[in-house]
C-alpha cells in the first residue's frame, strides 16, 4: 500500500484546461501530507505505556548505548594521555598499558553497540507490534457508522504508513538521535573538564549554527512539503491512468496524457531540485562552522601549548573532538523531518485509536439466550444525519421461520432497514426486539453468533474455499462444509479445482466468477446455521445456469429460518410470506404478491415498472394517465 | 511473461545483473555534463577533506616543537610561534570554506542528475503504459504497474545517487588512507591494510545475507497488509459473522512473523555493526601501540599520529554507509529488472508498416472467418461470421464468457483476431493507422471510469478544448444536464475521490454524453445495468436511443428493450454465434435465445403483462 496514491493539485487544471494556477499549492494540503512538530507531547505520552512490557530490554539497550558512547568519548583522551605522559616522556611500558586498556574498551565498546541496537530493536519492534495489534483490534470494534464517515484508503494509511514512519523513527532513527546527542553531551562535558577555556571558544561559533538552522529548517520545511506534494500528485495521477488505461485509449487520449504527465513529472523534478539545493546549503554552514572550530584550537590551543597552559596531547585530543563533534549535528539534521513526519503519523495514529464505536455494548450486557427467531420493530425511527430520517415509525412483527421481502427503489431504507436488525447501527427512537429482548441488552458479538447476512455483492476473504466457508463457524469439521457447500449446489464448481477445499481463493475471491462467489458466501451462511438470515439478493448478470442454481440455493437457504431479504429476484418476491414496501422511509405497503398487486398501489408500480420494458412502460405510464382520465 | 512481485528472489548471473545495471548508467549518460561536475566536486571535496588533516598535524607539531613542512607557511612565519598558528588555522579555515562548497556542490549536483534520472524512467514508463494494449493491463495488475513506476524508480534512482558514486568515493578513501600510512610508516599501512579490506569483506558478506530476510519482512508486510485491507473492506461481514477476535488473532500472527523477521534481520546487523566499528577501533589502538613507539624512537611525529586518528575517524563514517551499499545494489538491479521489463514490452497493436490513415467511413462492418484467443491456447470466439450494415443496431446476447465483450473489443482494435478478417467498409482494419480506425469507433463500457476532475473535464476527455455548447449539447441529450445544473458548482463540480459521487446510472449517462461529443460512426456499449431506479432507467434508454441515432451500433443487451430495437440479435454460446435474427424470429425458434428469455426476460414481459391486466381492470 501506499500513501500519496491520492491526486494532489487539480492536475487537469495545471494543465490549462481553464483556471487559475494560484492557491492550488495548497488546496490539498491533506492530513496525510502535513509535516507535525518535532515533538509531540501527546503522541510521547501515548506511546509510553508501549514501552513498559520492556524494562528488562530497555535497560540492556541504554546500558549498551552508555557504554558505546563512553567508549567512543574515551578514546580521544585515552590518546591525549598517551601522548602527554607515554609517548613525549617515552615511556613505552606505560605506552602498552594504555593501548591495553584502549583494546579492553574498544571491545566493550563494540558488546555495548551490538546490544544497543539489537535490544533497541526489540523494544522498537516489540513497541510496533502492540501498536498495530491494538490498532488492528480497535478497528474491529468500530461500528458500521464509522466506516461510513472514513474512506478504507485513508485509514488503510494509518495503519501502515503513519505506524511504518514511527516504527523507522523508533528502531533507527530515534536511537540514532539519542546516541549522537549523547555523544555531543559526553564530548562537551569531556573538553570541559580538561581545559575550559578552549572549550569555550572552541564551540563559540555554535549559537551562530542554532540561529542558522532555525531560520533554515522554516525554508526547508516548506520545501519538503512541496517535494511531498508532488510526490502524490505524480503517484495519483499514474494510479488514475493505470486504471482508467482503457478508458483513455478508447478516447484516445495517450499522446495528451503524456504531455501532461510530463508537466507533473516536471514539478515533481523541480521540487525535488529545490529541496536538494536547500539540504545542500547546510553543508557548507556546518563545515565552515567545524573549520572554525578546528581554527581555534589550533590557534588558541597551540597558543596556550606554547605557553604551557594546556600540552600538546590536549590539543589533539580537542582536534579529535571538533571532527566528531559535528557528525551528530549534520545527522540530527538530517532526521529532523523523519522525525516530524513521525510525530504528525502518531498524532493520526492515536486519533484513530480515540475513535469511538457508535455501538457500544451496556455495561450489564448478557449473551442472547437461542432464540426462535421473532423480530418486533417497535416504532423505530433511525437517522444518520440528526434531522433527516431513513426510516420513520417503523412497526412489525416478523413470525420465526418467515421469509419478509424488502422491495422499494434505492434510498428508500431498505439497507438502513436490515442494518438494524443485527445492530450495526443504534436505532435512534423505538426499539427492536428478538424474542422479545431488546437488541441493545445483549452482547453485539452473541446476537452476531446466531445471525448470517449475505451482502449483494459476497465478500471473500483470501486464503482457502475451506477458511471462507468455516468463516461463521471455525469449529465446523471438512464433512460439515462439503455438506454445506452440497446444499447450495456449490459442490460441483469447488470439486472442480486442483485442491478443491483447499482451493486457493484470492484477495476479495478475484478468482473466482460473481455467481460462484455468491454460492460460497451462502454456503458460508448455511454452515453458520443462524436462526435469523439477512440477505441482500445479487442483481448482476449472472449465466443462466448459475442463475438456476442460485434459486435453487436461496430455497434451501432461506427454509427453516426467519429471513430479511432485499429483494431483486421475482421468484424471491413471489414466495415471501411477506412483501414489505419501502418508500422515503416508511413502511407503504405490506402483504404476500397477489393481495398487493390487487391493491393496485405502490408495489403494483414497482414491479411493472422494474421489470418491464422501458419503452413500453412509458407508453403505459401514459396509459394509465387515460385510464385515471 | 511477466513476473509478479519482486524479481530478486530469483538468483542471477553476474552478467546479467551486470547488463542491467549498465542500461540503468545509460539513463544518467544525457547529464554527462553534470555528472563531469559531480566527479570535480567529489574529487575536490575529497581532497580538502583530505588534507585538513595534514594542516592539523603540522599545528600539532609545530606546537611540540617538531619539524614541520608546509613549505608556503614555513617561508612566512617560524614553526613554533603563535603567527605561524594563526597563518595554519586560515589555511584550515579556507580549506574547510573550499570543503564545504564542494560538499555543497556533490550532493546537490548528485540529487539533480538522480532526480532527473527519475524523472526520465518515469516518463518512459508512463509512455510505455500509454502504449500498451488491452492484454497488457489484463495481465498485470494496478498495484504492480504501480509499483514499478514508484518504488522501483526510486530504488533505480538511489542505484545513481548512492549506488553508483558511492564506492568509487569509499574506494578513493582507502587507498588515500593507506597511502598516507606507507609514507609515514609502512608497518602502519600493513596494519590497516589488513583491517580495511576486512571491514568491506564484512560490508558486503553481512548485506548479501541480510538480502532474503528483508525479502521475508517485506512479504510478510505484505500479507499482513492483506489481512488489514480484508477487515476494513469486509468489515460488514467480520461484525456480522462476530468473527472480530478470530481475526485479531490472524492479524496478530502476522504481525508476529514481521516482528520475528526483523529481529533477525536486527540480530545479524547489529553483531556486523559492531564488529566494524570494533574493527576500526581495534585500527587505532594499533596505530596508537605502534605509532606511539615509533615516535620514541623518532621515527614519527605526534601530528602524524594525530593526523592517522583523524583519518580513521572518517572512516568510521565511511564504513557506516557501506553497510547499506550492498543491499542496495541488489535492491537496484531487481527494480531494474523490473523497470525494463515494462520498458521492453512490445505493445501487441501497434501500426504496420504501410498503415494509412482511415478517413471518413460510412460504417459497415464485417466479420470474416474471425477466431479469437487471450492465450493461444483456449478459443474464446471461433469462427465468427457476421455483417453489420451502416446505421444497424446490432445486439449481443449470451452468458457471461461467452465472448460477447471479446468480440466487440475486436472492433476498436483493442486485441487483434487470431485468425480471420475483420472489415470496416472492406477494409481491413489491420492496414489502418490504429488512433486513425478509432477516431471513427466510440465505446461506452461497463464499468465507467471517470477520473478526478470535474464533470467538464470528464465529459470533454476525448475531445480535449470542446467548447461549453458542444459539451451543454451533449449533456443535454445524455439527459444529464439538468442534474449537473443542481449542483453549486455545475459543470465545474469535481467528480471522484475529492469530489462528488455519481450514481451507477449517472456515470452511465456521463458515458454517454462523451461518447457523443466525439460522434464516432461506430458504437460499441456495454447496456449491463444493475439496479437503477425506474426513472434513471427511463433516462438512460432515451439517452441511447439519441446516441445510437445514425449510427452502426454494437450493443450486449441485457434489456428486453435493447433487443427488441435492434435489427439483428445474435446470440453466442462458448464463442459461437448459434442464433441470428429478429426478436419476433428467434422467439418462435426453439434454441437459447428463447431460453433466456424463458428464464430471465420472460419476468420483464410477464409484469408488464400482468400491469396491462391490472391497469385494465
Amino acid at each position: 500500500m501506499q500513501t500519496g496514491n491520492k491526486r494532489g493539485g487539480s492536475w487537469r487544471r495545471q494543465a490549462g484546461a481553464g483556471g487559475g494556477h494560484a492557491g492550488t499549492a495548497n488546496r490539498f494540503l491533506d492530513d496525510e501530507e502535513q509535516y507535525g512538530n518535532v515533538y509531540e507531547h501527546i503522541v510521547v505520552r501515548r506511546l509510553f505505556p508501549y514501552l513498559k512490557p520492556y524494562k528488562w530490554e530497555g535497560f540492556v539497550a541504554i546500558t549498551g548505548l552508555l557504554a558505546y558512547t563512553l567508549a567512543s568519548v574515551l578514546f580521544p583522551l585515552l590518546i591525549q594521555i598517551a601522548i602527554d605522559r607515554y609517548i613525549i616522556p617515552g615511556d613505552l611500558d606505560g605506552l602498552f598499558f594504555i593501548s591495553a586498556l584502549f583494546f579492553v574498551i574498544a571491545v566493550l565498546g563494540a558488546i555495548g553497540n551490538r546490544a544497543q541496537i539489537y535490544y533497541m530493536a526489540r523494544v522498537g519492534q516489540g513497541l510496533i507490534r502492540t501498536l498495530r495489534n491494538d490498532l488492528f483490534a480497535h478497528l474491529n470494534t468500530l461500528s458500521m457508522g464509522f466506516w461510513d464517515r472514513s474512506q478504507v484508503g485513508r485509514i488503510m494509511s494509518r495503519v501502515t504508513n503513519d505506524v511504518n514512519q514511527i516504527q523507522e523513527v523508533m528502531t533507527q532513527g530515534l536511537v540514532g538521535t539519542i546516541a549522537q546527542l549523547l555523544t555531543l553531551i559526553g564530548i562537551v562535558a569531556v573538553m570541559f573538564a580538561m581545559d575550559w577555556m578552549l572549550a569555550f571558544a572552541t564551540l563559540v561559533g555554535i549559537p551562530i549554527l542554532v540561529l542558522i538552522v532555525s531560520v533554515w529548517q522554516r525554508f526547508a520545511r516548506d520545501a519538503f512539503v512541496s517535494v511531498r506534494q508532488a510526490i502524490a500528485n505524480v503517484n495519483g495521477t499514474l494510479q488514475e491512468d493505470v486504471s482508467g488505461a482503457k478508458a483513455i485509449q478508447s478516447m484516445r487520449r495517450q499522446e495528451r496524457n503524456i504531455d501532461e504527465f510530463d508537466e507533473i513529472n516536471r514539478s515533481h523534478l523541480d521540487a525535488n531540485i529545490r529541496a536538494a539545493f536547500l539540504s545542500g546549503i547546510m553543508m557548507p554552514v556546518v563545515e565552515i562552522n567545524s573549520a572554525i572550530a578546528i581554527g581555534v584550537v589550533v590557534v588558541f590551543g597551540g597558543f596556550r601549548a606554547l605557553n604551557g597552559d594546556t600540552s600538546a596531547g590536549e590539543v589533539v585530543a580537542f582536534l579529535l573532538y571538533a571532527q566528531r563533534f559535528f557528525e551528530p549535528i549534520r545527522n540530527i539534521i538530517m532526521q529532523y523531518s523523519e522525525l516530524q513526519r513521525a510525530m504528525a503519523g502518531g498524532v493520526r495514529v492515536f486519533e484513530l485509536m480515540d475513535a469511538e464505536s457508535d455501538v457500544v455494548d451496556k455495561e450489564d450486557a448478557y449473551p442472547l439466550p437461542t432464540i426462535t427467531g421473532e423480530i418486533k420493530f417497535d416504532q423505530v425511527t433511525f437517522e444518520y444525519v440528526p434531522g433527516q430520517p431513513i426510516l420513520k415509525d417503523i412497526d412489525l412483527t416478523i413470525q420465526p421461520g418467515q421469509t419478509v421481502a424488502l422491495v422499494g427503489h434505492t434510498g428508500a431504507g431498505k439497507t438502513s432497514f436490515v442494518n438494524l436488525v443485527p445492530r450495526l447501527y443504534d436505532v435512534t427512537q423505538g426499539n427492536i426486539t428478538i424474542d422479545g429482548i431488546d437488541v441493545r441488552d445483549v452482547t453485539h458479538i452473541s446476537i452476531s453468533r446466531q445471525m448470517g447476512v449475505v451482502l449483494q455483492d459476497p465478500f471473500l476473504f483470501s486464503g482457502t474455499v475451506e477458511d471462507n466457508i468455516l468463516f461463521g463457524r471455525p469449529d465446523a469439521s471438512l464433512d460439515e462444509v462439503k455438506q454445506a457447500a452440497r446444499v447450495v449446489g456449490a459442490d460441483h464448481f469447488i470439486e472442480m479445482l486442483d485442491d478443491q477445499y483447499q482451493g486457493e481463493v484470492s484477495e476479495r475471491g478475484a478468482n473466482f466468477s460473481v455467481g460462484q462467489r455468491q454460492l460460497l458466501s451462502f454456503a458460508r451462511a448455511v454452515l453458520a446455521d443462524p436462526r435469523i438470515l439477512i440477505l441482500d439478493e445479487a442483481t448482476g448478470n449472472i449465466d443462466t445456469h448459475t442463475e438456476r442454481l442460485i434459486q435453487d440455493a436461496l430455497n434451501e437457504l432461506l427454509k427453516g429460518r426467519t429471513s430479511i431479504v432485499i429483494a431483486h429476484r421475482l421468484s424471491t418476491i413471489r414466495n415471501a410470506d411477506q412483501i414489505i414496501v419501502l418508500e422515503n422511509g416508511e413502511i407503504q405497503e405490506m402483504g404476500d404478491h397477489n393481495s398487493l398487486l390487487a391493491k393496485g398501489g405502490v408495489y403494483t408500480r414497482l414491479y411493472t415498472m422494474n421489470y418491464a420494458s422501458l419503452d413500453d412502460t412509458k407508453s403505459l405510464g401514459e396509459q394509465s394517465e387515460e385510464i385515471k382520465a | 511473461m511477466f513476473s509478479r512481485g519482486s524479481a530478486a528472489d530469483r538468483p542471477r548471473g553476474f552478467v546479467y545483473n551486470s547488463r542491467i545495471i549498465i542500461r540503468l548508467i545509460a539513463f544518467v549518460l544525457p547529464h554527462i555534463k553534470l555528472v563531469s561536475f559531480n566527479a570535480i566536486s567529489l574529487v575536490a571535496m575529497l581532497s580538502f577533506m583530505f588534507i585538513m588533516p595534514w594542516f592539523m598535524a603540522q599545528a600539532v607539531d609545530s606546537i611540540n616543537g617538531n619539524e614541520t613542512n608546509i613549505p608556503v607557511i614555513n617561508a612566512w612565519a617560524t614553526p613554533g610561534t603563535i603567527y605561524y598558528l594563526f597563518l595554519t588555522a586560515l589555511c584550515l579555515l579556507a580549506a574547510g570554506i573550499l570543503r564545504g562548497v564542494a560538499a555543497f556542490a556533490q550532493t546537490f549536483l548528485n540529487q539533480s542528475i538522480s532526480q532527473r534520472v527519475a524523472y526520465d524512467v518515469r516518463n518512459h514508463i508512463y509512455e510505455a503504459y500509454q502504449k500498451q494494449s488491452f492484454a497488457f493491463y489484463d495481465k498485470m495488475p494496478t498495484a504492480e504497474l504501480m509499483s514499478r513506476a514508484t518504488a522501483d524508480v526510486e530504488a533505480a534512482r538511489m542505484l545513481t545517487s548512492i549506488g553508483l558514486p558511492r564506492p568509487f568515493q569509499t574506494a578513493i578513501f582507502f587507498t588515500a588512507i593507506l597511502v598516507f600510512l606507507w609514507l609515514t610508516s609502512p608497518p602502519l599501512a600493513l596494519i590497516a591494510f589488513v583491517g580495511i579490506p576486512f571491514i568491506g569483506y564484512r560490508a558486503i558478506k553481512t548485506s548479501v545475507s541480510l538480502r532474503p530476510i528483508w525479502l521475508t519482512i517485506q512479504e510478510g508486510q505484505a500479507a499482513m497488509t492483506v489481512v488489514l485491507q480484508e477487515n476494513l473492506a469486509g468489515a460488514k461481514i467480520v461484525h456480522s459473522f462476530g468473527r472480530q477476535e478470530a481475526e485479531n488473532v490472524k492479524f496478530q500472527h502476522r504481525s508476529t512473523y514481521v516482528y520475528d523477521r526483523s529481529i533477525l534481520g536486527t540480530s545479524i546487523r547489529s553483531t556486523n555493526n559492531a564488529v566494524m566499528t570494533g574493527t576500526v577501533w581495534f585500527l587505532m589502538g594499533a596505530i596508537l601501540v605502534y605509532g606511539g613507539r615509533e615516535i620514541i624512537n623518532d621515527n614519527m611525529t605526534p601530528g602524524q599520529l594525530t593526523q592517522a586518528f583523524i583519518y580513521l575517524v572518517m572512516l568510521t563514517e565511511q564504513v557506516r554507509m557501506l553497510g547499506f551499499l550492498g543491499d542496495l545494489v541488489s535492491r537496484s538491479v531487481a527494480a531494474g529488472e523490473r523497470i525494463f521489463e515494462v520498458l521492453d514490452a512490445e505493445p501487441t497493436i501497434s501500426d504496420q508498416v504501410d498503415a494509412k490513415p482511415m478517413g471518413a467511413i460510412k460504417g459497415r462492418v464485417r466479420f470474416e472467418n474471425v477466431n479469437f484467443s487471450y492465450d493461444s491456447v483456449t478459443s474464446t470466439l471461433t469462427s465468427i461470421n457476421l455483417e453489420a450494415d451502416p446505421n444497424q443496431v446490432v445486439a449481443l446476447l449470451g452468458s457471461t464468457g461467452s465472448g460477447k465483450t471479446t468480440l466487440v473489443s475486436l472492433i476498436p482494435r483493442f486485441y487483434d483476431v487470431s485468425s480471420g478478417r475483420l472489415l470496416i467498409d472492406e477494409v481491413d482494419i489491420r492496414s489502418v493507422e490504429v488512433d486513425s480506425l478509432r477516431q471513427n469507433i466510440g465505446t461506452v463500457q461497463q464499468d465507467v471510469f471517470l477520473f478526478s476532475a470535474t464533470i467538464r473535464e470528464n465529459v470533454a476527455y476525448g475531445k480535449y478544448g470542446a467548447s461549453d455548447e458542444e459539451i451543454e449539447r451533449v449533456m443535454r441529450a445524455a439527459r444529464l444536464h439538468d442534474f449537473i445544473m443542481t449542483l453549486p458548482n455545475g459543470y465545474d463540480t469535481e467528480v471522484g475521490e475529492r469530489g462528488i459521487t455519481l450514481s451507477g446510472g449517472q456515470k452511465q449517462r456521463l458515458a454517454i454524453a462523451r461518447t457523443l461529443l466525439l460522434d464516432p460512426r461506430i458504437l460499441v456499449l456495454d447496456d449491463s445495468l444493475s439496479n437503477v431506479d425506474t426513472e434513471t432507467e427511463y433516462l438512460i434508454q432515451q439517452a441511447l436511443t439519441d446516441l445510437m441515432k445514425d449510427r452502426t451500433t454494437f450493443i450486449i443487451a441485457h434489456r428486453l428493450a435493447n433487443l427488441k430495437r435492434a435489427d439483428k440479435i445474435v446470440v453466442l454460446d462458448e464463442g459461437v454465434i448459434v442464433q441470428e435474427g429478429t426478436h419476433d424470429v428467434l422467439l418462435e425458434k426453439e434454441g437459447l435465445y428463447r431460453q433466456i428469455y424463458e428464464l430471465q426476460l420472460r419476468q420483464q414481459e410477464e409484469a408488464l403483462e400482468s400491469s396491462k391486466n391490472i391497469l385494465q381492470i
